[in-house]
């Protein structure tokens, strides 16, 4: 899997020491939360990307709690920020989730 | 199994013939020594418990529940988050003469109907809970119970503790239920405090060299408090050692699993374990630059059990930190189950037969391991697979309120009529080897996944109540072995005028059954109508549905054959 910026996730783990400044100028804009939720979700579910329609309910890709915690700690750990632990039940779908992290981020469109 | 360890002389409180007595001893002992400690997602102490304030709240706890008229012996639901009102709480309940029933609190916006299931299974009329569950609580109990939040406490005259007795039972272990068919575990004081004698020995952590009171003794863990090895294992077992407990939220570990392994280290953690499926998710989640800052040198016992231990996960998992100071003898391989209170026995090393099962070891002092020809009821000899029965004092005493299926399960007898010895039928299949015990599989079609227990025949009814082209009876669940763990398969019939929805119907299959019992189908096969593999009566053949299907004779509406 490869993270908005053309970069493996590796490098944006090893960057967490990095400001949290600097890491939301990596984040520069909600679609690459959204890009960055498809490519996890496609990832953990062996799927491919293009076959992740964002208004889709998490459950009805088989999304189990196991998966979905580890993709909540993911997307914290890129983000650089904490994340409710019930993210993905909260907000059940990539629209709905990128909404409400470009809301609590300020991020641009 | 360890060195053996020195008999307890009548002051040491794992003498004690409760766990209210034990508690009191602990608190009289160590004071104002720090018992818990639980630990935020970022890993900072949130709160912490002495053995004395441990017991302060547990007596305050108990003294609502007796002021509220709570008859002794009656069952409490205990519904908690992981955290330390929780164990406040179950002790809370033993304070009181009462029968602990811990059940997860119910996840946000879902319906629970596991807490009502066992609400009303254990005929509970009283519950602890939190201030912002109570409402949810309420909701699955009958009218003009009493439901009490532990972090908002009211006032209440002191009551002095009751004093249970090592036959009184102290907690029902609700795990293995079945979502349409729960069955509580009884356990009562004393099997409990016989099981922690067993993981003492099996674990060797009754440190002989250490103060007497073994204080040297720190755990680690993150799992489900209302999980046998989280409850039993991680808060009840440095109690009774005397030792230190550090905790976490399952959610915790689960976002970053490398949160666990920074608090054995920071913590100095003697031992600490977990199912199979953690030890997999360290290696594939941790990647190698975060491991570099880590010293797991004090990490003696690495417990594995609860669902089948997996050699390739072990070996995996000591490739990866035995570098980071992980001692090269600390996987610890075990079986268990909560009809058995929790442990049986746990291997003294890793060792792996030509089929590639692992060693679980012996059973400490006291427990037997037979294994049996279940139907004529003759031990098998040496190295012959059988059903693994169980025979000790720290075996359950049966099932709440069901006296059927306790007879079945834990009223087993040999076919010598001279052998006057019960045992629990653990429904699980292996061999013996000069004692040590190799699992080899299940008798029953239970499937295990990620530490948790799933019936097939609550998978099939969700199945087939998911979309109107398939059929009650017309689907099999079963588990299929991989390297790595178990994945769970349904394999349904789909009526012949639904042939254009099977992509409908395997989407909503899969939802149905995350969405009923949190359990992640990884493959839903659709089959034509009539060709499911069925006794001559009409039942599912599980076994045989998995065996056509792993050679590609079932016949799938998608046209693979695999």
């Amino acid at each position: 899997m490869t993270t908005p910026d053309g970069t493996p996730p590796e490098a944006h783990r090893r960057s967490s020491r990095a400001s949290s400044a600097e890491l939301r100028a990596i984040v520069k804009s909600r679609a690459q939360v959204e890009k960055f939720l498809r490519l996890g979700l496609a990832e953990a579910l062996g799927i491919s990307p293009d076959a992740v329609d964002p208004t889709r309910t998490f459950t009805t890709f088989g999304l189990d709690s196991i998966k979905a915690f580890a993709l909540t700690g993911d997307l914290a750990e890129w983000l650089d920020r904490d994340l409710p632990a019930t993210l993905f039940w909260d907000h059940p779908n990539i629209e709905a989730l990128t909404g409400y992290v470009a809301d609590v981020l300020g991020l641009a469109e | 199994m360890g060195q053996p360890l020195p008999a307890p002389d009548a002051t040491d409180p794992r003498r004690a013939p409760d766990w209210v007595r034990l508690l009191e001893a602990r608190a009289t002992a160590h004071g104002a020594r720090l018992a818990y400690r639980f630990l935020s997602s970022r890993g900072e102490v949130v709160d912490t418990l002495s053995f004395e304030a441990l017991a302060a709240r547990a007596r305050a706890i108990a003294s609502v529940l007796t002021a509220g008229g709570a008859a002794p012996g009656a069952p409490v639901l205990v519904v908690l988050p992981s955290g330390l009102d929780f164990i406040a709480a179950f002790f809370g309940c033993l304070y009181a003469g009462l029968i602990a029933v811990p059940v997860p609190p119910p996840r946000p916006h879902r319906p629970d109907h596991r807490m009502r299931k066992v609400a009303e299974d254990s005929g509970a009329r009283v519950a602890l809970t939190e201030a912002r569950l109570v409402e949810q609580v309420q909701a699955v109990l009958p009218p003009g119970a009493d439901v009490w939040t532990v972090d908002a406490l009211p006032d209440a005259p002191e009551a002095a503790p009751r004093t249970p007795g090592p036959g009184a039972v102290a907690f029902l272990q609700y795990t293995s239920g079945s979502t349409s068919d729960p069955k509580g575990v009884a356990v009562t004081h004393g099997q409990l405090l016989a099981n922690q004698a067993m993981l003492a020995e099996a674990f060797a952590t009754g440190d002989p060299t250490s103060d007497g009171l073994t204080s040297k003794f720190r755990v680690v863990g993150w799992l489900p408090l209302h999980h046998d090895m989280g409850l039993i294992g991680n808060v009840l077992h440095p109690l009774y050692q005397g030792g230190e407990c550090t905790l976490m939220a399952p959610e915790t570990f689960l976002m970053r699993p490398l949160r666990w392994l920074e608090a054995i280290d920071r913590y100095r953690a003697t031992t600490s374990g977990a199912p199979n499926f953690a030890y997999e998710l360290c290696v594939e989640r941790i990647p190698e630059a975060k491991r570099a800052g880590l010293d797991l040198s004090s990490w003696k016992v690495a417990f594995n059990g609860a669902e089948p231990v997996r050699a390739a996960t072990l070996a995996r998992f000591a490739a990866a930190f035995e570098p980071h100071g992980l001692p090269p003898r600390a996987m610890t391989p075990c079986y268990g189950l909560a009809e058995a209170t929790l442990l049986v026995c746990a291997a003294e090393a890793v060792e792996v037969d030509p089929a590639g099962r692992v060693c679980c070891g012996r059973p400490p002092a006291g427990a037997t391991v037979v294994v049996v020809d279940p139907e004529t009821r003759r031990p098998r000899p040496d190295g012959e697979e059988g059903e693994l029965w169980v025979h000790g004092p720290a075996v359950a005493s049966g099932y709440h309120r069901a006296p059927d299926a306790s007879a079945h399960t834990f009223g087993a007898r040999l076919s010598d009529p001279d052998d006057a010895r019960v045992f629990l039928r653990t429904g699980d299949l292996g061999y013996l080897d000069r004692g040590r015990v190799f699992v080899t599989g299940r008798l029953k079609d239970l499937m295990i996944l990620g530490g948790q227990n799933y019936y097939p025949q609550d998978v099939e009814a969700l199945t087939t109540q998911a979309h109107p082209g398939l059929t009650s009876g017309g689907a099999a669940a079963f588990a299929v072995d991989d390297p790595a763990g178990e994945r769970a398969v349904v394999v349904a019939e789909l009526h012949r005028r639904n042939t254009e929805d099977a992509a409908a119907a395997r989407d909503a299959v899969i939802s149905a059954v995350l969405e009923g019992l949190g359990l992640s189908l990884s493959e839903v096969v659709l089959i034509r109508q009539g060709t499911l593999p069925r006794t001559t009566s009409g039942k599912v053949r599980r076994s045989a549905c998995r065996e056509a299907l792993l050679r590609g004779d079932l016949a799938r509406l998608d046209g693979m054959t695999s």
